[in-house]
C-alpha cells in the first residue's frame, strides 16, 4: 500500500494539491508527533486493560493483552527512532517518508485489531476506535491510500468478525458486559461490520475535505516560509554588500576629506601668520586679500570637516560600544550655553524638559552636535524678538524633542529635500551667507544611527518645527562601556 | 637669560615657516627638523626644552611613534611635547585624549591660531 504521490509519469489525482505533502520533513514533523501520540496511546491502553479487569471485573486476558501494547511500544520506538533519524539528517525522501507513515497505520489497525478480537471482539465498543486511525490517514496520507486503509480496516474487522462467528477462532468474551453470544448474532455482526464501514468512510469523506484544505493551507504556508526564507538571505546579501559599498565609500569619504584638510590647515595657518604681520608689513589692501583667503580656507576646512564627521556616523554600525545617555542632562548644558547667543540676538528660549527617565542608549558627543546643531540653526534662522521652543519627553520607548522656531522657515520645495548634502534653501543663504548644508545631513545621520526618527514641518516666514524619536534602548547595544573615539565637532553648520 | 629652544618636527615647510616665524617673533629659538628620525637625532644631539611634533609625516602616526619614543626614553620622559593634528585627536585615532598611556602633554588642532600656539607653549615651558 503506498502513498498517494503520483509517480512522475502520472498526473496528480483530480482535486488534489499538485504536491499533496507539503514537504517530506513535514510529514516527517508529522510522524514524530504521530510516534509522541502513540506513546499516550500505549499509557493508556495499560490503565484501560486494569481499569477493566480491577474495575469493571470483566475477566480479559491481560497477559495478551499486555503483549500487545508491549509490542505497539517495541515497535514505537522503533519508529522512534527512524523518525529521529531523519530529523537530524534533514533529507528523507518523500516515498520513504510516505511508507513510514502507512506501516505505522497498518501496524496500529493490526494491533487494535488484534486488541479487539481478544477482548470481545463485535462487542467491544472500542472497534469504532479504527476511526482515528482514518482521521490520521487522511491528514497525512492522500486519498488513495486513505481509501485502502479504510478497505484495509473494514476487511480486518470483517475476518474478526467472521471468524469469531465462525468458530474459526476462539471468542474473548467480555463476561457482563455484553450477552455472551452476541458475536453468533448474524443480523448483529453484519449490522455492526455495515455501520462500522460506513462511519469510516464517511469520517474519511469529511476529513478527506477538512484535511485536504488543511493540507492545501499547509502546503500554502511551508512553500511561502521557504520563499521568505530564500528572500530573507536574498536580502541579507545584498545589506551586507549595500554595507560594504558604503563603508567603503565612508572610508575613500574619510580618506579624501582628511588629504584634502591637512593642507588647507597650513594654507590658513600661513595666511594668518602673514596677514599678523610676521613676515613683514603688509598694506591694508594685501591684508584685506589675505582675509579673503582665510575666510575662504575656513569654509573649506568646515565643509571638510563636516564630511568627515559624516562619515565617521555613517560607519556607526561597525561601532561596538554604547553607552547610556540622559538627554535631559546634554539638552540643559547645550541649552545653557546657546542662552548667550539667543540673547545677543533678542531670541527667547523657551524650555520644557520632561521629568523622568530620558535616557537613551547611544554616543554622547554625537547626540550633543544633533541636539547643539538644531537649536543653533533654530536661534540662527530667527529674527530678533522671536522665541524657540525646546521640548523633551518621553513617550513609550522612546524620548521624543522638539526644536520649534518662530524663524524664516522653509520653502516647500525644500522640505524633502533639507536633510540631504549641501542643500541650502535660498532664503537661509541670504540670511547667513556662510553654512557648509551638512548640517542637517549630520543630524539625519545621528538619528539614522540610533535608530531614530526625525521630521520637519514648516511654513515659509512662520518658522519651523523639528521633531526627532530616538529608541531608547539601541538595537545593537551590547555593553555600557566607555565609547569610542567619537567625531564631534563642535558646531554643525547649517 | 636665553631663549626658550622648541624644536619643531613637520615635514611641511610652509607650515615650518609660519610656526617658526610666529615663535621667533615671540622670544622663541627655533630648531627645525623634517621628519621623526631628524627630530630624535637632533633631541639626542641637544634636548630642546620643548618639542612641537606633527601628527603625520611620512606616516600616518609618525609623530606618535617618535612621541612615544620620548616618553619611554629616561633622559627625555620629562621634555614636554606639542602635538599638533590635522583631525581632531579623537577623530578616528588610534587614541582617545582620556587614555592615560598618551605619549603627548597638550595637543593643538592644525591650523593653528598663533594666539593658541602661543598660550599652549608657553604653558608647557611654565612662562
Amino acid at each position: 500500500m503506498e502513498g498517494d504521490r503520483a509517480p512522475e509519469s502520472e498526473a496528480p489525482e483530480p482535486g488534489s494539491p499538485p504536491d499533496r505533502i507539503p514537504l517530506h520533513l513535514e510529514l516527517v514533523d508529522r510522524l514524530g508527533w504521530l510516534v509522541r501520540l502513540r506513546w499516550i496511546a500505549v499509557f493508556g491502553l495499560a490503565v484501560v486493560i486494569v481499569a477493566t479487569r480491577f474495575i469493571l471485573r470483566i475477566p480479559v486476558p491481560i497477559a495478551i493483552l499486555f503483549a500487545i501494547a508491549a509490542a505497539i511500544a517495541l515497535y514505537n520506538a522503533a519508529f522512534w527512532l527512524a523518525v529521529r533519524a531523519a530529523i537530524r539528517a534533514a533529507s528523507i525522501r518523500l516515498q520513504v517518508a510516505e511508507r513510514l507513515a502507512v506501516t505505522q497505520i497498518i501496524l496500529d489497525l493490526f494491533a487494535l485489531g488484534l486488541l479487539i478480537h481478544f477482548a470481545g471482539g463485535v462487542e467491544n465498543p472500542f472497534i469504532f476506535y479504527f476511526i482515528f486511525h482514518i482521521i490520521i490517514a487522511s491528514m497525512l496520507l492522500g486519498a488513495r491510500a486513505v481509501r485502502q486503509i479504510i478497505v484495509f480496516a473494514i476487511l480486518l474487522l470483517s475476518l474478526i468478525a467472521y471468524l469469531e462467528y465462525a468458530g474459526i477462532v476462539p471468542h474473548w468474551p467480555l463476561a457482563g458486559f455484553a450477552s455472551p453470544d452476541l458475536h453468533r448474532n448474524g443480523t448483529y455482526v453484519l449490522a455492526v461490520v455495515f455501520v462500522f464501514g460506513t462511519t469510516l468512510l464517511l469520517a474519511a469523506y469529511m476529513m478527506g475535505g477538512i484535511g485536504r484544505r488543511l493540507l492545501d493551507r499547509e502546503t500554502q504556508l511551508v512553500r511561502t516560509r521557504e520563499d521568505l526564507a530564500g528572500e530573507s538571505r536574498r536580502l541579507e546579501e545584498a545589506l551586507r554588500l549595500i554595507r560594504e559599498v558604503e563603508g567603503r565609500r565612508s572610508r575613500f569619504l574619510r580618506q579624501s576629506a582628511h588629504q584634502l584638510r591637512s593642507p588647507l590647515a597650513t594654507i590658513k595657518t600661513v595666511v594668518r601668520s602673514i596677514a599678523d604681520g610676521h613676515f613683514g608689513p603688509v598694506t591694508e589692501r594685501q591684508r584685506w586679500l589675505l582675509s579673503g583667503m582665510e575666510t575662504r580656507s575656513t569654509e573649506l576646512l568646515a565643509t571638510i570637516q563636516d564630511l568627515l564627521h559624516l562619515a565617521h556616523i555613517r560607519e556607526a554600525d561597525t561601532m561596538r560600544e554604547w553607552k547610556d545617555v540622559d538627554l535631559a542632562r546634554l539638552s540643559r548644558r547645550i541649552l545653557s550655553e546657546e542662552t548667550a547667543r539667543a540673547r545677543e540676538r533678542g531670541i527667547k528660549l523657551e524650555v520644557e524638559i520632561a521629568r523622568g527617565d530620558l535616557t537613551i542608549q547611544g554616543f554622547e558627543k554625537w547626540l550633543r552636535d544633533l541636539l547643539a546643531c538644531l537649536v543653533e540653526n533654530a536661534i540662527r534662522y530667527s529674527r530678533s524678538g522671536g522665541a524657540v521652543t525646546y521640548r523633551l519627553r518621553r513617550e513609550g520607548d522612546e524620548v521624543v524633542g522638539e526644536v520649534r522656531d518662530q524663524g524664516i522657515g522653509i520653502p516647500p520645495e525644500y522640505v524633502d529635500q533639507i536633510f540631504e548634502e549641501f542643500v541650502r534653501a535660498p532664503n537661509a543663504k541670504k540670511m547667513v551667507p556662510e553654512g557648509t548644508g551638512l548640517g542637517l545631513s549630520i543630524v539625519k545621520s545621528v538619528i539614522d544611527a540610533h535608530r531614530g526618527r526625525i521630521d520637519v514641518a514648516s511654513r515659509l516666514d512662520e518658522g519651523s518645527t523639528f521633531t526627532f524619536k530616538l529608541p531608547c534602548r539601541h538595537p545593537a547595544a551590547a555593553s555600557r562601556r566607555t565609547e569610542p573615539d567619537g567625531a564631534p565637532r563642535d558646531v554643525a553648520r547649517g | 637669560m636665553p631663549p626658550k629652544r622648541i624644536l619643531l618636527v613637520d615635514d611641511d615647510e610652509f607650515f615650518v615657516a609660519s610656526i617658526r616665524a610666529i615663535l621667533e617673533s615671540n622670544g622663541y629659538a627655533v630648531d627645525v627638523a623634517g621628519d621623526g628620525q631628524e627630530g630624535l637625532r637632533k633631541i639626542s644631539e641637544s634636548p630642546p626644552d620643548l618639542v612641537v611634533l606633527d601628527v603625520m609625516m611620512t606616516t600616518l602616526s609618525e609623530g606618535f611613534d617618535v612621541a612615544r619614543k620620548l616618553k619611554a626614553e629616561a633622559a627625555t620622559r620629562t621634555l614636554p611635547i606639542l602635538m599638533l593634528t590635522a583631525v581632531s585627536q579623537r577623530f578616528n585615532m588610534p587614541f582617545s585624549p582620556e587614555e592615560e598611556w598618551l605619549p603627548v602633554d597638550r595637543f593643538l588642532e592644525k591650523p593653528v591660531e598663533p594666539e593658541a600656539l602661543l598660550r599652549e607653549v608657553g604653558a608647557l615651558l611654565g612662562a
